[in-house]
């Protein structure tokens, strides 16, 4: 079949890659990579955990379905009526996986020799679930030993410690994997709904990377795609307060040296606007906290912190945005102070703009690096897709941003709509 | 496949590989400083390397390094330790661009293996010694890190494990026990420490991806090769942990909600392509002995999985599952063992994990990290096979051989670590 299609190219590094309107309704993303051995492939649905509450034209109103119905679902897809998935990729040699975020499900393969039965294997059992109630019963058990498995990092009980600090009702604030109680509600028939709602061809896509060809990949994809129509799924999130839930949180785990994050709670956005929002505060976090900052230096030689100490930006177009501040301290309190001086003193006569110089050229290095590796080509255009941009955007707006622009970004960092969490023993 | 590889041993203690692939547009240079385990020196050569990665002569302050490495494209130096056999590898790793890539056409590589190389023989030094003030904050962020290990459960349970299953070996020595000998530490000893890796380490050095400079070779050679050193002789790495008369049982707590169960197998007739096939499809795969039974059968438990311990004819099989099921767990990878020492497995299933494996070694030739490894790896065993070579080799194996091999382990260590009563909790 013919396909139209786009040519995506970096202006930067000069890497590029196509993106084809496949008729099925599939965009598929490839990327060639001269020299390369492996190819890296994710078939992924716009779909994770905070989606919730939807409707399709077949739904009539808006539904409910309970907490880790998307991971569930993305466990027992791998099941088959006669055989699983993992025993197709079993005789192709190549490695299968999946995973299941806040907002993307994806399954992914991993071939060194030759990628087109796996592709086809993969196509296939994506599109083609076989659920029964005593299959997802015997899910039941591997799923709560999974939610236990995490339940027991003080890491991750901190991050969705602030996240219900923060959200009053975005589902962001909402284990992945749900818990061992709601995923107790999950059915067959449930997950047949979940999957008839979002595991449609125009709410997909396939990013291939590696030792490709585009004309072989278009080839199976005509032969396994199976058509459909857009069924205009349309996802529903509660109207969710600008102010956090709580300012202060202490939870008990057993750790080493207290944990603490610092988080702030930012207006959603989306697309574009959410790329260009989110470089400028990374680049502001990293002049302001990063490890060449003026304060990392007084901080972590005043033993406040030590090296585990990080910032980022953690957002998606799905109703949330946060700056969050994260590490060990034996004194959580006085980092907390500490941060609170920095942030209201910030004056733009103080910011480092050659650090800020250097910081942009580190990216571009990092950038370099990363085009360099198969599956962070085939994740990176699959993410950026499904957030409405394109993987070469970041390198772009970050050359055109000015100093002005990105410490103006300080002004997410507002204490009145943040949440300090720690963990100790 | 494209890949130049060379290797080069010198009198003087140092090997150097090159690992060249144009398709890579980063280069990344290993120094690995092999030096015997020594308990109570370990941890001193750890930490020298952790402080000279932060400063040299002409960048005293971290800030000032760290600027000048993202100036060259975010070029980074970095510290490690790990253990091979009975050995200690100390490594400071340089990764950088390479020149072709750089915006204005800048030479960075050459820049870049200088820092590297005054990291390590030109670091800053206040009356003779390391700096007093690194060798501080190096010191408590490495107790940091030890007292963290208790975060992260699979972590904490495999340091546990291990003291128990390489019981009086130097493979049951961890991060853990750094911890009072880095308190009794100080600038003096420290700075010896790194003069005696200066002097005595084996050096082991790799070059590895794209082009870099014409010049780094020249340059590293220059440095590394002094007259004076005394260098390790590196000989072995292997060292087999012998099997204990009895199987050791033992358990700990810990403030968990899930228990986590690892048992050690060994053999006295190790043969390591044999042992790798023989682990996969034990243990390793999505279709092996133990996902297929233990977890989607029986589904006791989210993961089940089996690896080979390098150079110590040892297999550790890891689990982590609800208390009440430890006993059944046992039971049935025990049984899944006892099939494949049986024989009980489809010549479909070994073909299978034949290509899983064979197929998993060409993959390592897209990263030059893991080409790095892979010949590090060659090295150390005195083989010099290529990822093709290999997976010839695991192909040729028959049943037969798997059979062979599996009835050689026995069961050695059972280890669990179970929840303290009451478990661990969200609330205050």
């Amino acid at each position: 079949m013919k396909c139209e299609f786009e040519t995506v190219r970096s202006g930067i590094t000069g890497d590029e890659y196509r993106i084809y309107h496949h008729p099925s309704g599939l965009d598929v993303l490839i990327m060639p990579m001269e020299g390369f051995t492996t190819t890296e492939a994710l078939f992924a649905v716009k779909y994770g955990s905070v989606n919730n509450c939807f409707k399709t034209l077949d739904t009539g109103d808006f539904i409910s379905v309970p907490d880790g119905i998307a991971h569930y679902l993305e466990h027992k897809l791998f099941e088959g009526e006669e055989c699983g998935a993992f025993e197709q990729f079993a005789g192709t040699g190549a490695s299968a996986n999946a995973f299941t975020s806040f907002d993307v499900t994806a399954y992914t393969f991993s071939a060194s020799s030759d990628y087109r039965e796996p592709l086809a294997i993969l196509l296939d059992f994506v599109q083609n679930p076989y659920f029964t109630e005593e299959n997802v019963e015997k899910e039941r058990g591997i799923i709560a030993q999974e939610i236990k498995m995490t339940n027991d990092s003080p890491t991750r009980a901190l991050f969705f410690e602030m996240l219900t600090s923060m959200y009053h009702r975005n589902p962001v604030r909402i284990d992945i994997a749900g818990t061992v109680e709601s995923i107790g509600e999950i059915t067959s028939e449930l997950l047949y709904k979940c999957y008839n709602t979002f595991y449609n061809l125009h709410n997909m896509v396939l990013s291939i990377a590696g030792n490709v060809d585009e004309e072989t990949v278009l080839r199976i994809c005509d032969e396994h795609l199976k058509p459909v129509e857009n069924r205009m799924l349309e996802c529903r999130f509660p109207e969710e307060p600008a102010g956090v839930v709580k300012h202060r949180s202490e939870i008990t785990r057993q750790v080493g040296v207290p944990l603490f994050s610092f988080g702030f709670k930012c207006p959603p956005l989306t697309g574009r606007e959410l790329l260009r929002t989110s470089i400028a505060a990374d680049l502001m976090l990293k002049v302001l906290f990063g490890s060449m900052s003026d304060w990392y230096k007084n901080a972590f030689e005043s033993g406040l912190i030590n090296s585990s100490f990080g910032c980022e930006v953690f957002s998606s177009d799905q109703g949330y945005l946060m700056l969050i501040l994260t590490g060990e301290a034996k004194d959580p309190e006085a980092v907390y102070d500490s941060i609170c001086q920095k942030i209201r003193s910030l004056d733009f006569a103080q910011f480092d703009t050659e650090l800020l110089s250097s910081l942009i050229k580190a990216a571009y290095g990092s950038e370099i690096m990363r085009s360099n590796v198969v599956s962070e080509c085939a994740e990176s255009m699959c993410f950026s897709y499904l957030q409405g941009v394109s993987c070469f955007d970041t390198l772009d707006i970050m050359s055109g941003l000015t100093a002005e622009e990105v410490f103006a970004a300080s002004s997410m960092l507002d204490i009145e709509r943040s949440s300090f969490c720690v963990v100790r023993s | 496949m494209s890949v130049d590889i060379k290797r080069r041993e010198y009198g003087s203690g140092i090997s150097l590989t090159e690992i060249c692939d144009p398709k890579f547009k980063s280069f990344t240079v290993c120094i690995r400083m092999v030096m015997p385990m020594i308990p109570e020196k370990a941890p001193l050569y750890s930490l020298a390397a952790d402080i000279i990665a932060t400063s040299t002569r002409k960048y005293p302050q971290k800030e000032e390094l760290s600027r000048a490495l993202a100036e060259l494209y975010d070029a980074s130096v970095g510290s490690t330790e790990s253990r091979l056999g009975d050995k200690q590898i100390v490594m400071l790793t340089l990764n950088c661009i390479c020149d072709g890539y750089t915006i204005g056409g800048e030479k960075v590589s050459q820049k870049a293996v200088r820092l590297l190389l005054d990291c390590l023989f030109d670091p800053w030094l206040e009356n003779g010694a390391l700096s007093e003030k690194y060798f501080n904050l190096c010191r408590a962020d490495m107790i940091d890190e030890i007292d963290a290990v208790v975060n992260y459960k699979n972590r904490y349970a495999a340091v546990l494990a291990n003291k128990r299953i390489f019981e009086n070996e130097m493979s049951a020595i961890s991060l853990c026990d750094y911890r009072e000998p880095l308190l009794s530490a100080d600038p003096a000893s420290v700075t010896e420490a790194y003069y005696e890796l200066l002097k005595n380490a084996y050096f082991d050095v790799y070059i590895s991806g794209g082009e870099c400079d014409g010049q780094t070779v020249e340059m590293l050679l220059s440095e590394l090769d002094k007259p004076g050193r005394t260098p390790y002789e590196v000989g072995s790495y292997l060292s087999p942990s012998a099997i204990k008369p009895e199987v050791c049982r033992a358990e700990d707590r810990a403030r968990m909600n899930q228990s986590l169960l690892i048992m050690a197998y060994k053999t006295d007739s190790y043969n390591e392509y044999a042992s790798k096939l023989f682990c996969a499809l034990l243990g390793s795969t999505p279709t092996s002995k133990l996902f297929s039974n233990v977890r989607e059968k029986m589904s006791l438990c989210y993961y089940c999985s089996s690896t080979v311990i390098d150079m110590k004819n040892t297999i550790v099989v890891s689990s982590g599952l609800d208390e009440q099921n430890l006993s059944i767990a046992e039971k049935a990878i025990a049984e899944q063992l006892e099939a494949i020492q049986k024989g009980d497995f489809t010549d479909e299933e070994l073909e299978n994990t034949k290509t899983y494996l064979a197929e998993a070694y060409l993959s390592n030739y897209d990263s030059k990290y893991q080409l790095m490894i892979w010949y590090n790896y060659q090295f150390a065993h005195g083989t010099n096979d290529t990822p093709e070579e290999k997976g010839r080799k695991i192909r040729a194996l028959t049943r037969e051989d798997i059979i062979r091999e599996a009835q050689g382990y026995r069961l050695d260590t059972v280890f669990c670590l179970k929840p303290e009563d009451g478990g661990d909790s969200d609330e205050m």
